[in-house]
Parts: structure tokens; sequence; C-alpha cells
């Protein structure tokens, strides 16, 4: 469970935001400036908000009454950015291999092998970045966030470099590993079409505001309707 | 008639020191190009400044300053003499003057290479559980690496070049504090010309192949870097 309660003082406006994710995935929508981003980097440690709480199972992540900002490396929060991902100057595979935990005898649950066979990119471990095709990276960065077996994994706009057809099958590929992983899972997207097919639950947000939030009455997400709030928003 | 022990003596010094100055700098360089380039505090451009203020001052006055702070009589020269470590008119002069002329010479270069390191692999690898430590040996440091090595060739050659600094806190003494440059003035000066020819070619060669180098490498570099993009 990911419980959070944040403010933070940004340029233009201040950002609000509160919600509670148990293992499912949520979409942040709304359009760009609106804070998607900030929120992300708050989540992953990377930026430090103003006020309020962060809790992942049980953990506090940060607390500013409580004086607490736990650094990114001890969050075990898997992130994947926008663009410029992957490290230019390793291979695929020394990519993927940069989170691998050192802790000897911990029984490993994600194999980056295997990983690599399931996405299909299994063939370019030797290959480096530029070499291979933008959907490809985006995989390879997915496993490299996943073999740190994180708690919570943040995709920020992850499709937004990719053409159609790499677009659908990362798509694919995120709810197959979401059902395989059980862990909450944060999309940000202004796409119509991945809120409708990823989001479990949406929240939107315009210029730092909460300005609704809802869950779809299934809970599998696998035919989510649109709840009409959302639809709202959607054809303005 | 040419004297070998004339040539070689100031050449093995100066390649010595040159040397030596790489090694510091590098050593000194790196951790403070990459708080400058990535921290953000008061009185930063106050230090940049005078990092940097060796590279637009005569090196007359740089010596001068170096003469005031380590002479037998000056603010750190009496410490230093009490604890058997002179300075001046010594080889370590010749480093002292070396290191504060090159440095300016390579911090540019490294700190501009590491500013250009786009942060968002760095905050990668910090999601991926890397500490501020591993993140600059292992993703800052070869991204910058071009920018880095370019700025340390360039403060050797600097330092193999040094003449006004050196010259006020090392003199001219053959066989001990003689450099390159040094021996060049007075060759000139006493009229052994052959003597001064020989050693202009050297640092002339010395110096067109660094030069060459660092041109060369940095175009390459924008090649490979647009191919990576």
């Amino acid at each position: 469970m990911l419980t959070v309660n944040i403010e933070k003082d940004l340029a233009d406006f201040r950002l609000r935001i509160a919600f509670e994710l148990d293992n499912r995935i949520l979409v942040l929508w709304g359009p760009s400036g609106a804070g998607k981003t900030t929120t992300l980097e708050c989540l992953a440690g990377l930026r430090k908000p103003d006020r309020g709480e962060i809790m992942l199972q049980e953990q506090v992540l940060y607390s500013s009454s409580a004086r607490l900002d736990l650094p990114a490396r001890l969050r075990h929060i898997g992130y994947l950015f926008q663009d410029h991902n992957l490290f230019p100057h390793m291979t695929v595979e020394q990519n993927i291999k940069y989170g691998i935990p050192k802790i000897q005898g911990k029984q490993r649950t994600a194999n980056h092998r295997e990983l690599m066979e399931q996405f299909g990119i299994q063939h370019l471990g030797g290959r480096y970045p530029h070499q291979i095709s933008g959907g490809e990276r985006q995989r390879a960065a997915l496993i490299r966030a996943l073999v740190t077996e994180p708690r919570l994994l943040l995709l920020d706009e992850p499709f937004s470099s990719l053409d159609q057809q790499a677009h659908v099958s990362l798509r694919d590929t995120i709810r197959e590993l979401h059902a395989q992983w059980n862990i909450p899972v944060i999309v940000v997207t202004h796409d119509q079409g991945d809120a409708e097919q990823l989001g479990h639950t949406v929240i939107t947000l315009d210029r730092g505001a909460q300005i609704a939030a809802g869950q779809y009455p299934g809970t599998s997400g696998d035919n989510p309707r649109q709840p009409s709030f959302y639809a709202g928003r959607l054809s303005q | 008639m040419l004297n070998t022990a004339e040539i070689w003596a100031p050449i093995i010094l100066s390649l010595e020191v040159a040397l030596l100055v790489v090694i510091i700098t590098a050593l000194l360089g790196l951790p403070l190009s990459r708080l400058m380039a990535r921290g953000h505090f008061t009185g930063r451009d106050i230090i940049e400044s005078i990092i940097t203020l060796p590279l637009v001052l005569p090196p007359s006055v740089t010596g001068y300053a170096l003469l005031i702070l380590v002479s037998k009589n000056g603010l750190l020269g009496r410490w230093l003499e009490s604890i058997g470590f002179p300075v001046v008119f010594t080889w370590r002069a010749i480093v002292l003057a070396s290191l504060v002329v090159a440095f300016p010479l390579f911090y540019r270069s490294a700190r501009a290479a590491i500013e250009s390191v786009n942060p968002n692999y760095e905050q990668a690898a910090r999601t991926l559980g890397a500490g501020e430590l591993r993140v600059f040996l292992t993703v800052t440091l070869p991204l910058a690496s071009r920018g880095i090595i370019a700025g340390l060739v360039l403060s050797f050659a600097r330092s193999l070049g040094e003449f006004g600094a050196t010259l006020m806190v090392a003199g001219n003494i053959p066989g001990q504090t003689q450099t390159i440059p040094t021996a060049i003035y007075f060759a000139v000066e006493a009229g052994h010309d052959q003597t001064a020819q020989v050693l202009v070619a050297v640092v002339t060669l010395i110096s067109f192949a660094v030069i060459y180098w660092v041109n060369y490498s940095e175009r390459r570099g924008i090649k490979h870097n647009l191919r990576r993009e």
C-alpha cells in the first residue's frame, strides 16, 4: 500500500496531491506542466516535497513533521524516465545489471536473463542503446528497473517517443508484468487510450490541483468502464 | 658545441613536473569540478573566480603572490621550512607554480564536461540503488571522459610551458630548477643558440602533438555524440 499526501510549491502554483494505492495501476493524467512528473520525482526521492507524508508498505519515505527524506537509492522504487533512460556508454546487458543488489545469498526472484527473454530482447544484450529501437530501449529500461525488485514502479510518459506499434506492444507488456509482479504502478500519460487501457484508478491533475479522482468499477482493469467524471474531463 | 646535460636535464625535469601536476590536478580537480557543476551554494561564483583567476593574470603576478606565500619569511613559508619542506627555489616551487597556472584549464574543461552530462542518467542510477560515489564513477565520469581527458592534456601542456610564475618562485638553477622554458630563455641570453633551438623544437613538437590530439578527439567526440543521441 502506498499512501501519499504531499504539497510542493512550484514556480507558478502549489502542487497538492493525496491518494492511496494498493497493488494496482494508477494513471496520473493531465496537461503538461500540471505537476505529474514532479509528483513522480517526489515519490522516487529525486525531489523533496515541502510538506506532507509518503508511506510505502508501512515504511515512511518522506515526512515533513518527522524531518525524514529517504534518499532515492534506499527507496526501492523503479523509475522509468520519459527519455534518456539507458546509460549510453554501457551495453544493454550492462545497463540491466547495474541495479542488481549485491547482497550475497539473497534469494533472487528476478532473473535478468529470463526477463530479457520474456520481453523479447534476449538477443540485444551486447548492443549499445543507440543501436536498438525506441521500443526496445524502453523494454530494457523497464527490465533494469525490475531487477532491483522495486516495491513501486513509476512510469513517466513511457510511450512518448514510440511509434504506434511499439506503443501498443509496450502497453501490453506493462499490463502483463503488472499481473505478474503485483506491485503498485503509477503511469503518467496524457493519452486517453493509455489511461483507459491501463488505469484501474485515474487522478487528473491540473496546475497542481487534483481536480478529479476515481476508481473504475472493475478491479481487474481488464475491461474498465469509463467513470463519468473522467469522460467529462477528457471531452473538454 | 652542444652540451647534452644542458638539454636533457630541463627536458626530464619539465616532464616530471608536468606529470606530477596532471596527477595532482586530477585528484583535486575532479571532486571540485563535480561540486561546482552540480552544487548550488552561496559563494560559488567567488570560488569559481578565484580558481580561474590565474588564467588571466600575468604569470609574474601569480608568481609574486606565490612568493609572498611560500618564501622563507612568507605566510606559509616559515611553517613549511620548519617542517623540513622548503618550497621556494626548489623543484616543489615549479610544481606549485605550474599547478596554479595549469589547474584552471583543467577545471574549466572538466566542469563543462560534467555539466553537459544529462542529469537524468545520474537520477536513473540513484533510483537503481547507486550511492553518490558510484554515480560519479560509473555514470558521470565515463560520460564526461572526453572533456576531462582533454582538460588533463591541456594542463599537461600548459605546465610544460610555464615560465613566468616558475621563474619567480623557483628561479633558474641549472640541474635543479631549470625547466625547458627557463633553459631556453637563458640559453638565448647566453648566446647558446644551438641549445635553445633543440629545446624549442622539443617543446613545440610536444605542444603540437597535444593540441592536435585534443582537436582531433573533440571532433570525433562530436560525431560520436550525434550518433548516440
